[in-house]
This record gives C-alpha cells, sequence and structure tokens, in this order.
C-alpha cells in the first residue's frame, strides 16, 4: 500500500523544489522564509521543507497574503484534495470571485505556498529521483512547457492545515434572486439523512466483483464494452440506493474510479486489480467519506450530469470546481440553512466561467446536474441533509457531517455504532443490519463472506472460497469465530462453526512458502540447539528448519558454512564421467534443487561417493522412471545444460532414443579394404572406375565392399597399378 | 566448586543458509505422494526434501497454485 501524502509530504516538497532553478529558488525562498544568509540551494530547500513545519512562521505568512489568496486556499483545504488541475484552480478562484484567477494561482506559486506537481503525485509510490539539472526557470516558462505530468498544482498539507478556518468570499445569507418563489421547508417533514455506508459498502462490492473478473481497459483508456456492461449492470453496485433521492448516471463508473483513487482497485497494466482498503477504514465512517469527498474533484472520466464521459475529444469537465464551489457556498450559510438546489445551481453557473457564453452550451450540462450530484453523490456520503416540499422539491444544507468534511466543524452527530449487528443462520447466510455497520466491520465481511445485496439489512453468504479468501488475508479460525461472535445478536449455529473449521483445516492441508529461508543444520542435535535457543524457524524434518524471513534470525548465534541463493541462476557443479551416464556432484558447490532433482533420474552410487563427491549412475531404467514423473528428454537437456553446461551426452541419447517407431539398428556381412594412406583412399572413392564398387567409407584409410563387388575393384585397381590382397584372415579367439 | 562450562551450548551452530526457496509443506506424505504423481505438476516440482516437504522450481509458484487449485486443494500461500 502507498504512503499517505499526509507522511510523504515533506519529500515531495524536497523533490519539487529541486527541480527549481537556483534564481527561482531563491526568489520563492526570499518571499517564503526570508533567510538572513546566503545558504547553499540544498540548505535551502532543507530548511524550506522545515519551515512548512513551523507553524509560527507558516501563520505569519498566510496573514500576510491577500483576502482573495486567502479564500483560494481555503477553499483548496477544505475540498481534502492536495493536487488541482491548473485550469480547475483558475475556475474555483474565478468563482470565488477574482477577475483573473491565473494571477491569485501565480501569485501563490511565486510565494512558496502551492507548488508545481512535477513529481506526478498519483505515482507517489514511484517517485522521480531527485533532480540534477533544475529545469524550472520561471512559472510562465512551466506553464509553456509542463512535461508529461500535465499542469497541477500541489498543495502542502501543512498549508492546507493551517488555511482551513480562512473565510470564504462566498455569500453568507441565502438571497433568492428577485421573483423566485421563496421555498420554506414543511416544519413537520422529516430531515432526510443517509448513514454514509453506502459508499463503502459499494466498494466492498466492487472489490468483490473485481476479485473474480479483474475489469480491463482498452488502449484510450476505456473500459472493454462487456466490463462496461457489468459495471452498469450489477444490481448491487450499479442500482440506485434503498433511500435514493435523485437517478445517478453511471454510479458503478464513479464508484470505479473513486475505488482507483482510494486504491481500493489497482491498475497493473491494461487491467484493474483488488487492491487494499485505506487505513482510514480502521478510523471510522467520518474518516472514509472524507477521503471519498477527497477523491471526488480528481475524478475527470465521470460527471454528474451525462456520466461517464468516455469521448476523448471532450475531457473538459467543468463540474469538479462548479460542485466544490457549491458545497462550499453551502457550508458558507447558517448551519440551519435550507436552500433550494435550483438556485444553488443557478447561482453557480453566473459564477463559474465554463458557463460564460451558455449559448455554445448543451442544454444537458445547463440544468440538473449539481440536484444529481447534491441529492445523489453528497447526500449518500452524508454531507448533505434534505427535506422534501409538498410538489416533491427537495431542499438541501449542509450536514453536521459535511461540516466536519470541509473542517469547519468539529461537532458531528456521528454516534458510536452497535456492535451486535450480525445475525448468522445455519443455511451460512449472514444478515448485517446496517445500522451497526461501520467501515472496519464492512472490510471484515467483506473478506470474510460474498455479498448478496445491500439494503437496510445487508445479506452475505459464508462460501469455502470466501472463506479461503479471509484465510488468505491472515485471519485464523479463531479469529473468523471471534468476529462472528463480537458482531453477533446470537451464538453462531454449530454447524457454520463446524463448516468454517473444515474448510480452514483443509486450506492448512498445504502450505506453499514462496520466497523462505530454509536453515540446514549438519545434525539434529543442532538443530535442536538453534530451537532452544529462539530460533524463529519451524522444523520440518531432523535437520532442517524453515522461516518466512530472516528478520528475527540471530545470525550472530550462527555460522554460516555455505549460503545459496534460490532466486540466482544455478550453479554447474556436475560433471559427467567419460562413460556418459556417471554423474558427479562436487558437494561443496551443489544444493538442495540438485540434490532432489538427481534421484528422480539416476541411482545414487555409495559405494564410490565421498565427503566431497556425490556420484549418481543414469540407466534405461532410471530414465524410463524419470520420464513418468515428467521429465522430458527436453527437460533433462534443460537441465544438463543449467548444471553441467552442455547438452545430454550421446550415451544418454543413446537410451532416450530407443523409441519403438525408430528404424531399429542392422547389421549385413561386408569386405574391409585397407589402403596405405588417405591419399590412395581419397583417389579410389573419386575415380568413377573404382568408386563404383565402393559401398561406404569407414574411416581415412578404410572402406567396405559388397562380396559381389570384390573383383571388379580388384580388377579397377590393376588397371592404376595397384594390386588387392587379401590380408591374413583373424583367428578366432 | 568445580564448575564445568558446556562449551558445546555456547557455541556458534554452524548452519547451511538456502535463500529465497519456495516449497510446499503438506499435511502428511500421502498428500505430498499425490501431488508428485500430478504429472503437470511434477515438471514444476523439483524434487522431495523430505516425506512432507517438496521443493518448488525458480518461477514456477504461481502455476504450482493453480494446478493445486485445480486438484481441489486451498493452498496457504505465505509471501514473505
Amino acid at each position: 500500500m502507498t504512503e499517505p501524502i499526509q507522511k510523504i509530504w515533506p519529500e515531495l516538497v524536497r523533490l519539487i523544489l529541486g527541480r527549481y532553478d537556483e534564481k527561482l529558488l531563491r526568489e520563492v525562498v526570499q518571499r517564503f522564509l526570508r533567510p538572513r544568509n546566503q545558504w547553499p540551494v540544498e540548505e535551502l530547500i532543507d530548511r524550506c521543507v522545515e519551515a512548512f513545519d513551523n507553524t509560527v512562521l507558516l501563520n505569519r505568512r498566510l496573514k500576510e497574503l491577500d483576502e482573495s489568496r486567502k479564500t483560494l486556499l481555503a477553499a483548496l483545504a477544505q475540498s481534502g484534495q492536495c493536487k488541482w488541475k491548473l485550469g480547475q484552480l483558475i475556475e474555483i478562484s474565478m468563482c470565488l470571485g477574482q477577475d483573473d484567477g491565473l494571477s491569485a494561482v501565480f501569485d501563490l506559486l511565486n510565494q512558496g505556498f502551492l507548488l508545481p506537481d512535477v513529481v506526478n503525485l498519483e505515482q507517489k509510490d514511484r517517485l522521480p529521483k531527485p533532480c540534477k539539472s533544475p529545469y524550472i526557470k520561471s512559472f510562465e516558462q512551466w506553464i509553456g512547457f509542463p512535461g508529461p505530468e500535465g499542469l497541477a498544482i500541489f498543495l502542502p498539507p501543512p498549508i492546507s492545515q493551517r488555511s482551513i478556518a480562512f473565510p470564504l468570499s462566498l455569500p453568507q445569507k441565502y438571497e433568492p434572486p428577485e421573483g423566485a418563489e421563496i421555498l420554506e421547508p414543511d416544519p413537520i417533514a422529516p430531515v432526510l439523512q443517509a448513514d454514509g455506508m453506502e459508499f463503502p459498502l459499494r466498494m466492498s462490492v466492487l472489490l468483490q466483483m473485481v476479485h473474480k473478473d479483474p475489469l480491463r481497459k482498452n488502449q484510450q483508456g476505456g473500459f472493454f464494452k462487456r466490463d462496461l456492461e457489468n459495471l452498469r449492470a450489477n444490481s448491487m453496485l450499479s442500482a440506485d440506493p434503498s433511500d435514493r433521492l435523485i437517478e445517478v448516471p453511471d454510479l458503478g463508473i464513479l464508484l470505479t474510479e473513486i475505488g482507483l483513487k482510494l486504491g481500493v482497485l489497482v491498475p497493473k497494466e491494461s487491467e484493474l486489480h483488488p487492491g487494499t482498503f485505506p487505513a482510514s477504514w480502521d478510523e471510522g465512517l467520518l474518516a472514509v467519506l472524507t477521503e471519498i469527498w477527497a477523491a471526488l474533484p480528481a475524478i475527470d472520466s465521470w460527471n454528474p450530469s451525462t456520466g461517464l464521459n468516455d469521448n476523448p475529444e471532450d475531457r473538459s469537465n467543468p463540474y469538479n470546481s462548479a460542485c466544490l464551489v457549491a458545497v462550499l457556498a453551502l457550508g458558507n450559510l447558517p448551519s440551519n440553512q435550507w436552500v433550494d438546489p435550483e438556485l444553488l445551481e443557478s447561482w453557480v453557473i453566473d459564477h463559474h466561467p465554463y458557463w460564460k457564453d451558455r449559448e455554445s452550451i448543451r442544454p444537458s450540462r445547463l440544468k440538473g446536474w449539481l440536484v444529481k450530484f447534491l441529492l445523489g453523490i453528497a447526500f449518500q456520503i452524508r454531507m448533505i441533509q434534505a427535506t422534501k416540499l409538498l410538489g416533491g422539491k427537495y431542499l438541501v444544507r449542509l450536514s453536521p457531517v459535511g461540516r466536519s468534511i470541509l473542517g469547519i466543524q468539529k461537532e458531528n452527530d456521528l454516534q458510536d455504532v452497535i456492535a451486535k449487528t450480525l445475525l448468522v443462520q445455519p443455511n451460512l447466510e449472514i444478515l448485517a443490519f446496517r445500522q451497526g455497520l461501520n467501515p472496519a466491520l464492512a472490510r471484515d465481511l467483506t473478506n470474510l463472506a460474498t455479498l448478496k445485496s445491500i439494503g437496510p439489512a445487508c445479506q452475505l453468504l459464508l462460501e469455502p472460497e470466501s472463506v479461503y479468501f479471509a484465510l488468505e488475508t491472515g485471519l485464523r479460525y479463531e479469529d473468523i469465530c471471534g468476529l462472528l461472535e463480537r458482531h453477533g445478536t446470537r451464538p453462531t449455529p454449530q454447524a457454520v462453526l463446524d463448516a468454517i473449521k473444515t474448510w480452514s483445516n483443509k486450506h492448512e492441508r498445504i502450505t506453499i512458502y514462496a520466497s523462505a529461508t530454509l536453515l540446514e543444520f549438519p545434525t539434529a542435535q543442532d538443530l535442536e540447539n538453534a530451537l532452544s535457543r529462539g530460533l524463529p524457524a519451524l522444523k520440518i524434518s531432523d535437520r532442517f528448519a524453515v522461516a518466512t524471513s530472516e528478520e528475527g534470525i540471530d545470525f550472530s548465534q550462527y555460522r554460516l558454512t555455505a549460503t545459496r541463493d534460490y532466486g540466482l541462476m544455478p550453479e554447474k557443479c556436475v560433471q559427467v564421467e567419460s562413460d556418459g551416464v556417471t554423474l558427479v556432484v562436487d558437494i561443496s558447490r551443489s544444493d538442495l534443487l540438485l540434490e532432489t532433482e538427481l534421484p528422480r533420474f539416476a541411482d545414487f552410487v555409495e559405494d564410490a561417493s565421498s565427503q566431497q563427491r556425490r556420484v549418481y549412475k543414469l540407466s534405461p531404467e532410471t530414465l524410463k522412471k524419470a520420464d513418468q514423473v515428467g521429465y522430458t528428454p527436453t527437460a533433462l537437456d534443460d537441465w544438463f545444460q543449467q548444471r553441467l553446461g552442455h547438452s545430454l551426452t550421446p550415451a544418454i541419447q543413446l537410451i532416450l532414443g530407443a523409441k519403438s517407431d525408430a528404424v531399429p539398428p542392422s547389421f549385413e556381412t561386408m569386405l574391409v579394404v585397407h589402403l596405405e594412406n588417405e591419399l590412395i583412399t581419397d583417389g579410389i572413392m573419386q575415380w568413377p572406375e573404382t568408386a563404383q564398387w565402393i559401398h561406404s567409407r569407414l574411416g581415412p584409410c578404410a572402406l567396405t565392399v559388397n562380396s559381389e563387388s570384390l573383383e571388379k575393384l580388384r580388377k579397377a585397381l590393376l588397371q592404376a597399378g595397384h594390386k588387392l590382397v587379401e590380408s591374413s584372415p583373424v583367428q578366432e579367439a | 566448586m568445580l564448575i564445568v562450562s558446556n562449551k558445546t551450548s555456547i557455541a556458534r551452530i554452524p548452519v547451511k543458509l538456502h535463500r529465497r526457496v519456495c516449497l510446499v509443506l503438506t499435511e502428511d506424505a500421502l498428500l505430498a505422494e499425490e501431488i508428485l504423481a500430478r504429472k503437470k505438476l511434477a515438471s514444476d516440482i523439483s524434487g522431495r526434501l523430505t516425506n512432507e516437504v517438496l521443493l518448488v522450481r525458480t518461477g514456477r509458484l504461481e502455476s504450482v497454485v493453480a494446478e493445486l487449485q485445480r486438484m481441489g486443494h486451498t493452498p496457504q500461500v505465505l509471501q514473505r
């Protein structure tokens, strides 16, 4: 999991400032830090990073800022988002009353409160190296040539924290325009507020869905058609919530984008794979909702007006800044002030630069988007309270939770939930009553059981696969039972406990150590001694113990006789004798793989072995056995290449080549003609008169002839002046 | 009083270290036999360290896990 930005911001600031040209850096630092001495660049950057943590200095500098700059910083701080596109900042700045949004951003960049994101914050787990040749000479130059990271701005968290309470230059009083109908809520109408668990629960659905089938993306960055259809058709992901106030287009797509921002989904090449729930899931509902709120402005491919924006030629998304300004405007009003969302939408449209030229904007982009955002998204993350008028229209106001999320109020109405909220049934179904759910419990249940429906009571099903998944995440049988007992309204049925026990036991039958450290002791007594000294390893035989990692092994107690790393290429430590079938292993260089591999295709020859060398012999029987356990001739040849540095010996190839359909060896009677030297032999083979009677050449000075051709060869040789005589027959033994 | 020091207990213990080993630990020898008898797995398994412990060839972990799951097992994979 990647580190949150709150932890790694000093490193980010250092990396970004390291890309400033010295002149620009000194100018910025002069305004921000006002150093009295001429410090070297590295020290200047260090002091600057330290200054971000200096509350007194930071407050002093922020106090000196112009009100229009303060209000922009406050708006960004309340959004919770620390990375912004330059265009969005200009839009927000203009909505906040600035005629020229760019000058405010420039001013904040020049004073060091904002930084250009030249390190790509979204890939914070793969940060670039410090820059050796700073290239940002001025911010005007950076805007002209922003590089592959694009025009993005970074707001360091300390600045965000200190400026969150600055007043916003937004209306503090709700004043409907002249002629507009003044809507007052019915005093007896209920105040509607979501429980805030809808999105966290749908994140669980998304995670389980992606765990089964990763989502695929095409080259344009959009989803594959089938995946898109699945996202839209999934009854739990995209269906309307039970307490919905308005229909939201492509809710499943929005949740996928939020999941990506939170790390619940992880992009791998062109697919989205399951990730992990962020740490905020352990910190309570408010932390989770704050994180979801902070993720919203960074989503480009979805908007509340049309849903998914898959048009690569039109990536403009003014709704992020517009929706933020609308929520900020609600936060600026008194907490009990109800607002007509349509009037609020008109106000935002009047102030947002995107809608300045209304004639050129499609009608669908003009109306209805803010109502969908407020009643569909902000309502579900508990930021908005709503009340219904007689005509079916809704009025909205920012909820206490919404004010807490924006950081403008500490108190909220989130209460500790009831711990006992599960009903585990003997048919392995779990009913989780919504009022008792919190993000941590929802996450644990997601890891343990398959979600079947979400509603006032969520239905889950315990299945072998889901329990195995829970065990994979590190839970044990006792943990699972403890979870069900702790949150169950009734004792867990015995049948359920038995099923979980069975699945757990089955799971424990095979354990795979992916990359273990194996300790091999010379004697069993040595291993016992090591264990008695606290060796953190599992004994797997008389002389072997296995540890998942070397952490915790006190190496001062051991003398390493040898070390083998199985991540490296196997060592060549075997030699073959002249017979081609006897293999001699050099014990000092051998490893476990070798010692376990060899007995599978060769017999150990104890008599010929010693402490330094082990001798194995291959035979037709051992090679047949090897073939039965999967050692094909190709696999064997690979092994020889790795361990001996050459291919199979001819003797082994001879044995391996003996197949039933192969041409059988044959024999026949031939006469051998021995010649005096190679030259004569070559001559006989070349001259047609003699060559026609030769059957084959055996060697440099030997030829074979059929008995029928012998006389003809003799005559031909006589013509050339050579007399063929019969040598004395070999006496049989 | 005569104090006899036990030298062997405080001496450093000789050990050969095998790093980054991939191995399968089975509940019993029969299960190891069952795995070895599977032809697809046999080529991924380098050999048998003990009755219950099998060594997996470098880089074959994923195919071993997939094949074990195909056999109906639910191996517990311990990462570093």
